[in-house]
């Protein structure tokens, strides 16, 4: 092999590994949704990350990676829908040539569980009261609109591209976008039954299972290396070999001062070091560095990643205040915390890691000029108008002509049992045959068919008892 | 004293003993999670393509322990916060006399 084609084969190997990552992401975010939410809706919660990675997958194939990642202007791609075999398989070649060092089809893996990862974001706001459908509906809608935006920030010759702006795995792209069209969700669907009481303040409703908020933040930040260190798109960036290390380096320390920042600013503001703000601080960190972690000092992702977990613990409580019911702290933690990542990115990226990334300029704290953080301004603006505005429009006309809440009795049995016919955790609601409270079998008609133990003989006393 | 008994639905706990409260002004209750069925024998559910019949449903069982002047009304404001308006399943509720209680704080007899 030329060395050309080892360092295709180097590439290649790390971003199918990166996509892999990502992809079980979806487990993360299932294991977090379900946590965070109620008994009666868990096995919804947890298996809607199945149905709209499907959903994703198949929408991206046909048009989203054309869309996004096709040759095409400053606002769209216009080739490589449904890609060829061909297409797929060259590296650096139309209609693929935005990915220079690996395969498109390796590409198109990579970017996919991105696409998955920002749509399973936009459902933590709508979760326990919308309709299946609406997964499927909106799900393709969204899945479009991801890829539009991606085009403008990541393609080569994409219009916020050619501006410079510094996303460098998407605080904005995946992370923001799926927090603006989970607002809009949340603000059309409005508030579950009880969760702000007659006098419009907001009720605590717990979520079922901590162990598994815990265990889906974990996988979230396993996956996470993926995420951001893959986003490099091969072993070498702007000649420095192995740079993706140093990538997943910024990625943890940010992660980390995130779970610190998390619990203490709880402990501080809230009064209790809450296990789920810890959590929610750990995530919100790690979409703040998402943008920033390819660009910034290992100190300034210590900073990010602690002022992202205060912007999160803060901002749950006061996206309640607005009436807005987002059980999952999707708005605050993938919204707030992508704004902030994204804006301070602007602030304190390196020149000399602009310069190996190859996108944008130093942040204000390094050149004294405000550029960099206009760009990033910029780019939050624009994905803000339009990602709301699209995700708005649809969800608005979605449940002008069919309603995508709910009916008030389907939301108070629970999703499981009224949509899909079966609760999450039957033996807590039911006897289930040979399970927790009956032995009886009852339904299979065998209750009356348990044989009867015969009564035992009495028992003599022994002899040598009667002795003593 | 008279115990009251209720089998209600899960979603009514509350609205049950918030109706005794306003309307009786008894104030004190015990709940236990309970299963049971009526005449209809409980429920069909679906999985995986195969019906699940579920001889129980999930209810409630609540009892008070009410001054006799009381009781009526409460049965009354009891089943009027039970009827959900379906078809069955609403629950049932009755009474009865008892004979003595003890108030374990104070050793106080109520009756």
């Amino acid at each position: 092999m030329t060395h050309q084609q080892l360092l295709i084969a180097a590439n290649t190997l790390w971003v199918v590994v990166a996509a892999v990552l990502v992809m079980f992401m979806q487990a993360g975010f299932a294991f977090l949704e379900a946590g965070l939410t109620r008994m009666k809706n868990a096995a919804h919660i947890a298996g809607k990350n199945v149905l709209i990675f499907g959903v994703a997958s198949l929408v991206y194939w046909l048009v989203g990676f054309g869309l996004a990642f096709g040759d095409g202007n400053a606002v769209l791609g216009l080739h490589g829908f449904a890609p060829s075999i061909d297409a797929l398989l060259a590296v650096g070649k139309a209609p693929f040539a935005a990915f220079t060092g690996i395969p498109g089809a390796a590409g198109w893996l990579f970017e996919v569980v991105f696409a998955g990862v920002s749509l399973a974001i936009v459902w933590g706001a709508m979760a326990e009261r919308a309709k299946l459908w609406v997964y499927f509906a909106f799900g393709a809608i969204f899945t479009v609109v991801y890829s539009l935006v991606s085009h403008w920030i990541w393609a080569p010759g994409g219009w916020l591209q050619r501006f410079g702006m510094q996303d460098f795995a998407g605080s904005t792209v995946v992370h923001y976008q799926g927090a603006l069209a989970a607002l809009a969700g949340a603000i059309l669907l409005g508030p579950r039954i009880g969760k702000f009481g007659h006098d419009g303040r907001a009720n605590a409703i717990p979520g079922h299972n901590m162990p598994y908020a815990v265990l889906g933040t974990l996988i979230l930040w396993f996956g996470w290396f993926g995420f951001n260190a893959g986003s490099t798109l091969g072993v070498a960036t702007g000649g420095r070999v192995g740079f993706f290390g140093y990538v997943a380096l910024t990625t943890n320390l940010a992660a980390a001062a995130g779970g610190l920042g998390g619990i203490c600013v709880a402990w501080l503001v809230l009064r209790k070091p809450d296990v789920s703000m810890m959590l929610n601080g750990v995530l919100a960190a790690l979409v703040a560095v998402t943008a920033a972690c390819g660009f910034v000092a290992p100190w300034a992702a210590v900073l990010i990643g602690f002022v992202a977990a205060a912007v999160a613990v803060v901002a749950v409580p006061l996206v309640e205040r607005l009436g807005i019911d987002d059980p999952i702290g999707a708005v605050a933690v993938h919204g707030l915390a992508g704004v902030w990542g994204t804006l301070a990115t602007g602030l304190f990226a390196v020149p000399a890691l602009a310069a190996t990334v190859g996108v944008g300029h130093g942040g204000l704290l390094y050149t004294g000029s405000p550029y960099q953080l206009g760009v990033q301004a910029l780019g939050l603006v624009a994905v803000a108008a339009f990602t709301f505005s699209v995700s708005y429009g649809s969800l608005w006309t979605m449940n002008r002509l069919w309603g995508i809440r709910v009916e008030p009795h389907v939301e108070t049995a629970g999703l499981d049992v009224a949509e899909h016919g079966m609760w999450g955790y039957p033996e807590f609601y039911i006897p289930v045959p040979g399970g927790y409270g009956t032995e009886s079998h009852g339904h299979l008609g065998l209750a009356h068919s348990h044989a009867r133990a015969p009564v035992p003989e009495p028992r003599l006393a022994p002899a040598a008892d009667a002795a003593g | 004293m008279v115990k009251v008994e209720a089998v209600v639905v899960r979603e009514r706990v509350e609205t049950v003993i918030d109706a005794v409260e306003e309307e009786t002004g008894h104030v004190g209750v015990t709940v236990v999670e309970a299963i049971g069925h009526g005449s209809e024998r409980g429920v069909t559910h679906e999985y995986r393509g195969r019906t699940f019949e579920s001889r129980f449903l999930p209810k409630a069982l609540l009892t008070f322990v009410v001054d006799d002047a009381l009781a009526e009304q409460v049965v009354a404001a009891i089943a009027d916060a039970a009827r959900t308006g379906h078809s069955s399943g609403d629950g049932l509720c009755w009474m009865s006399p008892i004979a003595d209680v003890v108030h374990h704080r104070t050793g106080e007899r109520l009756s």
